[in-house]
């Protein structure tokens, strides 16, 4: 029988070409639709990756970015959520250098000391432009030592070195402030801090107020702590941690109590609200996702068609082997054993052409996605050709022999 | 003994196949067609038979009966003894009858010496002696070896009834069934292929019977029934 | 035909089995081009999301350093300035090979003098704020060399805040090295103003002491008078006050004469900032950093079409503080009335978002004469933008009442009224690339450009997401391709089983002396009726489930935009012309179809024929 197959597959050329061609053109067809939607969801979450969003609190009418009073409870809410990245946070405050006289602060109130948590937070200030010696920046930015980073300029201007410790009188701006006056009170006592590293001036590309100290967030917020004041964020930005999760992340930063911005409110400095920039990344994901399900919809669809080629292609090809198969029996080869041969050479054929199609599709679908397609073109056909040969075989020899003529 | 050859009778009594009253009646979803009615005949070794009659007089049915193709709806048919009900009538088939018919039937994917092989397949022949016995029969049939290669569209019809008859005798069984065996063949080929037929039966103790309404391969058989609507007789004997 | 049928009905179910097939090629096919063209517009309308520009900035020659007098530390500050020895300009970014989508332009920023509309700083303030510049007449309260912080009283406001009049204020002739004596009974005139200089010396010194003064902030210095105004091709005319005196006395006559009416002509001129509006003419509104990064975006309206940048249409973007303070909605017109341009700055540098204002002051030309408006148009505005934070100030940022309108659109865009001249700018100059060609790009100037020019690019990070993207388009485009050879192959196995195997027929019939023609008919009609019925039943339902599918899928919100900044509608928009669109697959490929079967079909007609028909009688069939 091995042999008959063998011949047949030599001698039927044409017909075994479309047979396995139409096979390769369903693997490929059933592959490409799959390493579709999976292109698809790979675009999503690279989309996702490398376009963080951006998100910001500002004033209740969105017109403010920095500059504000936004709440400890705030900062502390973002800092532990799961769906926040990045979170970047500052306060700002004036100080002076050494102990002096409230009624002379005037004179000496003449540094701008920014707690941060990262370099970013302050201005557009980067690791590579802080000069630290002893410890990394990110080390410096996280711990709550009284340790500071000084500006460079102001470093030469008064004298100081790296690892001095100066002694700063700090004034806080007061939330109370009415708008466009901001009023700024002591802090207390004074604070003594380790100069820990230099910063390059951030020159020219803001207009920004030049910041000349830097401490950690942290010992910026026990600064206030120990002074029995209520810390204030000047500035809070951050990324969605997951931008798949968006939604997840907008309902967080509901129960945060964050509001949305509302152009009819008035000016105020409190920083309540959140602006987060997802608009180009909602349009995109949007298109993805919506390519992603319209394609997914058409899954039942392409099954049933492929499985309908399957089953027709393998049963139309198999009804023309009726003479051949009669032939068989009347050679005496039993039922069962008679239409194997060519159930045999189609399932070859089929396999054949599921391999080629396997070879060309590998460079867009995983394994997984090949192996389910085959195993369903494999089935379809061998439902289409047994079903053929089971109708056939239960057909009389003579009227199989007598139906060509 | 070879499978399907079994039988309370043995080859020494000379009727290879005995038909006791067989009828057969096609039974569709519609309706009951009486092909045969008890037929009763007996067929010998070496003996060419021919059985005539008009078209849809039973011949072809009674023939595909012989050939082990379906069993009788009635009365009994005996295959060297045996009820052909209870033998295993593919074996009965593969080895011990042939049926040659008038559209040749050949294996259209395999040339004309892999068509007469192909018995000898089934039959765990080795590959070597398969081939020589092909040739062998190939050329008692008067086929020349330049045909062997051939793929059956490609030889002549009665070449490729002369082809079909090798593949009977390949397959070793001593009874040929023919069904109007030269029905497609000009009357040259005729003379040929009755000549073989009764070559067969004479020299090499075959059963040959033919279904015919051919006059002259009639005339060319040993012992004539005739079929008239589904019952048999004795026409010459 | 009928023949044709009729033979074709003897075989049931492969007939039937055929149809079916047919209609499921079709529809495969269809949903195939459907998907595919959807795709591909996704794609589009995807791609569009990313936009890379690019930015160009010319790098200095060399550094001419320049000494100023410091009177505080009593040396002299060296001042480094660039030097440039010419200008590029963007004609000089076309180089062979460059493929621009916009741009490049050098944009100018046009100063509109607005006395009839409310800006912003208008709106926040009801005064001139005090300590701008100010021309004033003043005398020192001592008899004094200002070679440091000496006190002076204004004594007569003539261009400024008149509220300043009577005011006793530090002054220092700070970048004077050899400063004159001011004498108390003398009355001077000057442009007076805050340089960023504090109070020093010992006069202020003793005050603090004795804490008579506790006053800290900057003392008041004197400006050149000398002319801003440029030459329209950016070089500086004539100007004898250039380096010249700054602090003039007060006689008898002073102001009949040249300088005297230059002073008047500059105080005149000093408190226009405040009606003043900034005016962008541009070439694509996403050049514009702000519109690219988003910080920027439109919340009503639309932007201003390609046409109308390409023709110069008078409409403009109106940003929605500015047509909030004037009651102005999209439709209305503002009146621009052109007075200066700059060619330097853009407008965020000089009309802050917080209500500052950076202006010039040497606003007469080289004659001391006064400069006029010099372009009056009525702008319709198409779209108002609205403005977020980009968390740091930036040099970015859009100015204070900017107004976006199509640089064309400004007749004498050329330099008229030049204040300000720079080389090209991150901030001025930009340009639009194809997405995924800056490497290209940057070949091609390294080959034919100059290494004076440097750019920045920005993509949104498509170049990260290109790769997907491309897969993504293969794979749509193989995927429909297979979809095509799939229905062919379904074709040939059909007309193979209809025609080549129906051989026998076909003899017969010819035998029965049918023509060729005839016989062709005799068979291809049938074929070609059942491929017809099938491809139009399938492509039918292929267009309607796509459709479905689209419409229901399109109304899907998939992200909330609850906080979401730079909503503008248009994310979520089902297009309206797809369903219109859809069809034109359908018919395509029921087209298609139909002629790929019938020309399958004839060409294995055409082979039967040219056989012998008693050939083919002899022959037995193939199977």
């Amino acid at each position: 029988m091995l042999y008959y197959i063998k011949c047949s597959l030599m001698r039927r050329k044409a017909a075994n070409l479309i047979t396995a061609g139409i096979s390769i053109m369903l693997v490929l067809l059933l592959n490409l639709y799959f390493g579709s939607v999976r292109s698809y969801q790979a675009q999503l979450s690279d989309l996702a990756e490398n376009v963080p969003i951006f998100c910001q609190i500002t004033n209740l009418n969105g017109t403010m970015g920095n500059g504000l009073f936004i709440s400890e409870s705030t900062v502390e809410a973002l800092e532990g959520s799961g769906q926040v990245k990045d979170l970047s946070y500052m306060a700002v405050m004036m100080a002076g250098e050494g102990d002096f006289q409230d009624a002379e602060y005037s004179k000496h109130l003449n540094l701008y000391v920014v707690g941060a948590n990262n370099a970013r937070a302050v201005g557009e200030l980067t690791n590579d432009m802080i000069h630290m010696e002893s410890q990394d920046t990110d080390a410096f930015f996280a711990s709550d030592r009284m340790e500071c980073i000084v500006n460079e300029k102001v470093l030469a201007k008064r004298g100081w070195k790296v690892g001095d410790r100066i002694t700063l009188k700090c004034y806080y701006y007061d939330p109370a402030s009415e708008l466009h006056k901001i009023d700024i009170h002591p802090m207390g006592q004074t604070a003594e801090a380790e100069i820990v590293g230099t910063m390059e001036e951030i020159s020219g590309k803001t207009n920004a107020i030049s910041t000349d100290v830097v401490i950690p967030a942290r010992a910026a917020r026990n600064l206030f702590k120990q002074s029995g004041l209520t810390f204030f964020a000047d500035t809070v930005t951050f990324h969605v941690g997951n931008p798949l999760l968006l939604n997840d992340f907008k309902e967080e930063m509901q129960n945060i109590g964050l509001m949305e911005t509302s152009a009819e409110a008035g000016d105020s400095y409190t920083g309540c609200a959140l602006v987060v920039r997802d608009a180009e990344f909602i349009a995109s994901a949007t298109d993805l996702r919506r390519s992603i399900e319209m394609l997914q919809s058409f899954f039942p669809v392409v099954c049933i068609l492929v499985l309908l080629i399957g089953y027709v292609v393998s049963s139309l090809a198999g009804s023309s082997r009726r003479e051949e198969f009669a032939l068989m029996r009347l050679q005496g080869v039993k039922r069962r054993r008679a239409f194997l041969p060519f159930l045999e050479e189609q399932m070859l054929l089929v396999a054949l052409g599921c391999l080629v199609g396997d070879a060309v599709a590998v460079a867009v679908s995983p394994v997984s996605v090949i192996v389910k397609v085959n195993g369903v073109l494999l089935l379809a056909y061998l439902i289409g050709a047994m079903a053929a040969y089971g109708q056939m075989s239960r057909k009389n020899v003579v009227s199989l022999l007598s139906i060509r003529r | 003994m070879r499978p399907g050859m079994e039988g309370k009778m043995g080859a020494d009594t000379g009727k290879i196949i005995e038909a006791e009253k067989i009828g057969y009646v096609y039974q569709s979803k519609y309706q009951k067609t009486r092909a045969l009615t008890e037929v009763s005949c007996s067929f010998e070794r070496g003996k060419v038979y021919a059985i005539t009659g008009k078209s849809g007089s039973g011949k072809s049915t009674f023939l595909s009966l012989l050939a082990g193709l379906d069993v009788p709806t009635e009365g009994n048919l005996y295959i060297e003894g045996k009820d052909i009900r209870e033998i295993d009538r593919d074996a009965y088939r593969m080895n011990r009858a042939s049926v040659i018919y008038q559209a040749f039937h050949l294996f259209p994917l395999l040339t004309v010496l892999e068509n007469v092989m192909f018995p000898m397949q089934l039959q765990h022949v080795s590959k070597k002696e398969m081939k020589e016995r092909a040739q062998a029969f190939l050329s008692k049939v008067g086929l020349s070896d330049t045909l062997y290669g051939k793929m059956p569209n490609m030889v002549s019809g009665g070449e490729q009834q002369r082809a079909a008859i090798a593949r009977a005798m390949a397959s070793g069984g001593q009874i040929l069934l023919a069904d109007e065996p030269t029905g497609n063949l000009d009357s040259q080929n005729e003379a040929v292929i009755v000549e073989l037929l009764g070559k067969m039966a004479h020299e090499e103790n075959y059963t040959v019977i033919v279904v015919t309404h051919n006059e002259k391969v009639a005339e060319a058989a040993d012992v004539v029934y005739g079929m008239s609507d589904g019952r048999l007789e004795v026409v010459r004997g | 035909m009928k023949n044709s049928l009729k033979q074709m009905m003897r075989t049931p179910v492969r007939t039937i089995l055929f149809l079916t097939l047919m209609v499921f090629a079709a529809f495969l096919m269809t949903l195939g081009a459907g998907i595919w063209l959807k795709g591909n517009r996704t794609l589009e309308q995807y791609e569009d999301r990313f936009m890379t520009i690019g930015t160009v900035r010319q790098i200095p020659d060399s550094f001419e350093q320049e000494l100023l007098w410091n009177a505080e530390t009593r040396d002299y500050d060296v001042k480094k300035n660039a030097q440039y020895s010419s200008y590029f300009t963007p004609e000089d970014l076309l180089f062979p090979g460059a493929e621009y989508i916009a741009g490049p332009e050098q944009r100018s920023l046009f100063i509109a003098y607005q006395p009839e509309y409310t800006t912003l700083y208008k709106s926040m303030n009801t005064e001139p704020l005090s300590w701008s510049a100010l021309i004033a007449e003043f005398s020192p309260v001592e008899d004094c060399v200002p070679s440091e912080s000496v006190q002076i009283r204004i004594t007569k406001v003539i261009g400024g805040d008149p509220r300043l009049e009577g005011v006793v204020d530090y002054f220092c002739d700070h970048r004077n090295p050899t400063p004159e004596m001011l004498y108390k009974d003398k009355t001077y005139v000057a442009m007076l103003g805050h340089q960023g200089f504090s109070i020093h010396g010992k006069a202020y010194e003793e005050k603090m002491q004795s804490k008579s003064e506790v006053r800290i902030g900057l003392e008041l210095i004197p400006y050149s008078l000398e002319s801003e105004l440029l030459w329209p091709d950016g070089s500086r005319p004539e100007d004898a006050f250039r380096d010249g005196q700054q602090i003039f006395e007060v006689t008898d006559g002073f102001y009949e004469t040249e300088t005297g009416r230059r002073i008047l002509n500059l105080a005149n001129s000093e408190l226009i900032w405040q009606d003043c509006q900034p005016v962008t003419g541009t070439y694509q509104t996403a050049l514009l950093m702000p519109f690219y990064n988003g910080q920027a975006y439109i919340c009503e309206g639309r932007d201003i079409s390609e046409e109308e940048y390409a023709n110069g249409g008078k409409v403009c973007l109106a940003p929605k503080t500015f047509m909030e303070n004037n009651g102005l909605s999209v439709g209305d017109s503002v009146k621009v009335q052109l007075l200066y341009t700059d060619r330097k700055a853009n407008a965020g540098r000089m009309f802050s978002l917080g209500g500052g204002i950076k202006f010039y002051s040497g606003q007469v030309d080289a004659g001391g004469n006064p400069l006029e408006v010099f372009e009056t148009s009525d702008y319709t505005v198409v779209g108002i933008y609205d403005v977020t934070f980009s968390g740091t100030e930036s040099i970015f940022d859009p100015g204070a009442d900017e107004l976006i309108v199509p640089m064309e659109s400004i007749e004498a865009r050329h330099g008229t009224n030049l204040m300000s001249c720079g080389p090209m700018t991150d901030v001025t100059s930009s340009f639009r690339i194809p997405n995924g060609s800056i490497d290209e790009f940057l070949r091609g100037w390294a080959q034919y450009g100059t290494d004076k020019l440097e750019f920045t690019f920005y993509d949104m990070g498509y170049s990260r997401l290109k790769a997907g993207i491309d897969n993504m388009k293969a794979v749509s485009l193989i995927l429909f391709a297979s979809g095509v050879i799939l229905t062919v192959l379904l074709l040939f196995f059909f007309s193979h089983l209809y025609i080549t195997k129906q051989a026998e027929r076909t003899a017969i019939e010819r035998s029965l002396g049918m023509k060729p023609a005839q016989c062709r008919w005799s068979m291809l009609s049938g074929f070609a009726m059942l491929t017809l019925i099938g491809s139009v039943l399938g492509a039918a339902a292929g267009f309607r489930m796509s459709v479905d599918i689209s419409a229901a899928n399109a109304g899907e919100t998939y992200y909330e935009t609850a906080y979401t900044a730079g909503i503008t509608g248009t994310v979520n928009e089902i297009p309206v012309e797809e369903a219109a669109d859809s069809k034109m697959p359908a018919a395509y490929c029921t087209l298609f179809i139909v002629a790929a079967g019938v020309g399958i079909a004839w060409a294995k007609m055409n082979r039967s024929l040219k056989r012998e028909p008693m050939r083919l009688l002899a022959e037995r069939a193939e199977e």
